[in-house]
């Protein structure tokens, strides 16, 4: 008798949990939130005004309809209600909040080469909302006191528990078992949408290399998240068992992203990540999404980084950028720059007085004429 | 006996509430184990916390609305953040483009940093960056930023003020270019 009532309350409490763990079936679906969940949905409104107003999203109304078609492609029952938008940052990262607003930084936006692969993010993220993770997190989260460091990585005022919850999901992502959830439901929406599912992996490995490149440790910048390689497993095997003859959509995403790439080499520089920049245009793939630039771009992020070597590969893509591209006239500050900390200072003058030629209004021209009035002393 | 722990405990609380700042009354400020020194504004407050030990941290306002800093650490820790070190060689504007890069890397609010101006500049003799830039503090309020910048064959420098454009930034930026002006090395 005793196990009966045993069994009895443990099948109503999986009931339970399942009932309690259903995902929104449709737009309507909001219209009947508890008190708990329109409280995360109140907070996640303020934390959506406060990234908004913090002068962090990418103003491109081009990007911004592409990545929402592709959303509602994804997820046609929530049309309207799951709303994408780019941020201005160069590092690899793409959240949702719970009520709705799914954010991706142009960093991870142009690290992906085509389509099915930013529709592989869009479909991770959407499930992050389909499926309340941000309202379980909630639930399931008893201790606040980690939520101090929060504000300082995403840069927006939060304010209370709720807020720091959502904040917390967004740098650092969901709970391990979250985070598969979203994962697999994610890919059966590729599948649904007709997209390439043999891409998805692809985005892990483009994650695993940030952060292999930016010294961070997997594990506690993932912390929550399974391990990447497992995720690129999981995506592996996932895409084994369907077609991989769907859409990748090569084109039309390198026509839409052209000026966001263009841009994030910008951002890169400006940003320090040296390395970044060079593991990324150092593949010959990689290269051809970009216009004749990368070759400077790749030259001064190698005089920037200045390790061994350097100064040499620095000089070959200079010379190559200088050569592709022979009004452009960063090349010859860069260039220029470099002969000038090798002592060649005749050949240092000449670049530079070419420099400012090309560019007469150049913002750093003070600096310039500075150091051509040193060589030309020297 | 109680009364007695009672005043000591009271004592000690109230000497726990004067902070770690002390006001500045005179006005040459010498720092000769990084070998510099100039003239600080009197009767503005300097922060003696622990953590700003390598900085001459000063305030008129409080520290979250504006300050005046003098960062002075060795050419490997120039720009901790990036993991980057500077030398005497480094060219002044790529020092200015490392401190910018240190800046949006270190900043809760990185895309919201505009930079309005890099020009070269000369501090004690020395050529040095100078940046004027403007951000978003995580309230959404407006801040500008101003700094100086040059390596010696020992150490980086940084001469920073920050303030929020509105009213403050302003009103005190010649106080500190003067003080920058003051800046001599000293040995």
């Amino acid at each position: 008798m005793r196990i009966l009532i045993l069994v009895v309350c443990f099948v109503a409490a999986l009931q339970a949990y399942a009932a309690e763990r259903l995902p929104y079936g449709d737009a309507n679906a909001l219209q009947n939130l508890n008190e708990d969940e329109k409280r995360v949905w109140s907070a996640s409104v303020d934390f959506e005004h406060a990234i908004n107003s913090s002068g962090q999203i990418y103003r491109s109304s081009q990007i911004e309809q592409y990545m929402q078609k592709i959303m509602d492609k994804l997820y046609p029952e929530f049309v309207g209600v799951i709303k994408v938008r780019a941020i201005n940052s160069p590092q690899l990262n793409a959240f949702a909040i719970p009520n709705g607003n799914v954010y991706m930084n142009t960093g991870l936006l142009v690290r992906c080469e085509n389509e099915a692969q930013l529709a592989t993010v869009l479909a991770h993220e959407g499930a992050h909302f389909v499926y309340r993770h941000g309202y379980f997190q909630q639930q399931s989260v008893k201790n606040a006191s980690g939520f101090a460091t929060i504000t300082a990585v995403l840069g927006v005022p939060v304010i209370g528990l709720v807020g720091g919850l959502i904040a917390n999901n967004a740098v650092y992502g969901y709970s391990r078992e979250l985070e598969t959830e979203a994962d697999n439901m994610g890919f059966q929406r590729l599948v649904k949408a007709g997209y390439d599912v043999g891409e998805a992996s692809r985005v892990f490995e483009h994650l695993a290399q940030e952060v292999k490149l930016s010294d961070v440790e997997e594990k506690s910048f993932y912390a929550t998240h399974p391990k990447l390689k497992d995720r690129i497993e999981n995506f592996t095997k996932l895409a084994s068992k369907v077609s991989t003859q769907g859409e990748k959509n090569e084109q039309v995403f390198s026509e839409v992203v052209s000026k966001a790439r263009q841009d994030d080499l910008e951002a890169e520089l400006s940003f320090g990540r040296y390395k970044h920049l060079i593991a990324m245009l150092q593949d010959t793939k990689t290269q051809q999404h970009y216009d004749p630039t990368w070759n400077y771009y790749l030259g001064e992020a190698y005089r920037k980084r200045n390790e061994k070597e350097d100064s040499d590969l620095a000089m070959r893509y200079l010379d190559q950028a200088i050569l592709v591209l022979p009004n452009y006239a960063p090349s010859y500050r860069s260039k220029g720059l470099l002969l000038m900390q090798q002592t060649k200072n005749a050949d240092a003058e000449v670049l530079l007085r070419k420099y400012l030629e090309l560019s007469p209004n150049a913002p750093d021209r003070s600096y310039v004429e500075s150091y051509i009035e040193t060589l030309v002393k020297q | 006996m109680i009364n007695k722990i009672l005043v000591l405990v009271l004592a000690l609380l109230l000497a726990s509430c004067g902070g770690p700042f002390t006001r500045i009354e005179k006005p040459e400020y010498i720092q000769s184990d990084k070998g510099y020194a100039l003239d600080a504004p009197v009767g503005w407050v300097q922060s003696t916390a622990p953590q700003v030990k390598d900085e001459f941290l000063i305030s008129r306002d409080g520290f979250g609305l504006q300050f005046i800093s003098v960062k002075v650490v060795p050419l490997d820790k120039a720009y901790s953040t990036l993991k980057k070190s500077a030398s005497v060689a480094t060219l002044p504007s790529d020092l200015a483009e490392a401190e910018l890069a240190e800046f949006k890397a270190k900043s809760p609010n990185a895309p919201s940093i505009v930079l309005l101006d890099n020009t070269l500049a000369n501090v004690a003799g020395k050529k040095a960056f100078k940046l004027h830039l403007k951000y978003l503090n995580q309230k959404g309020l407006r801040f500008e930023r101003e700094s100086y910048g040059f390596a010696t064959d020992k150490f980086y420098y940084t001469l920073s003020y920050e303030a929020p454009s509105l009213h403050y930034f302003e009103r005190d930026r010649g106080l500190f270019e003067k003080m920058v002006n003051s800046f001599k090395f000293k040995s």
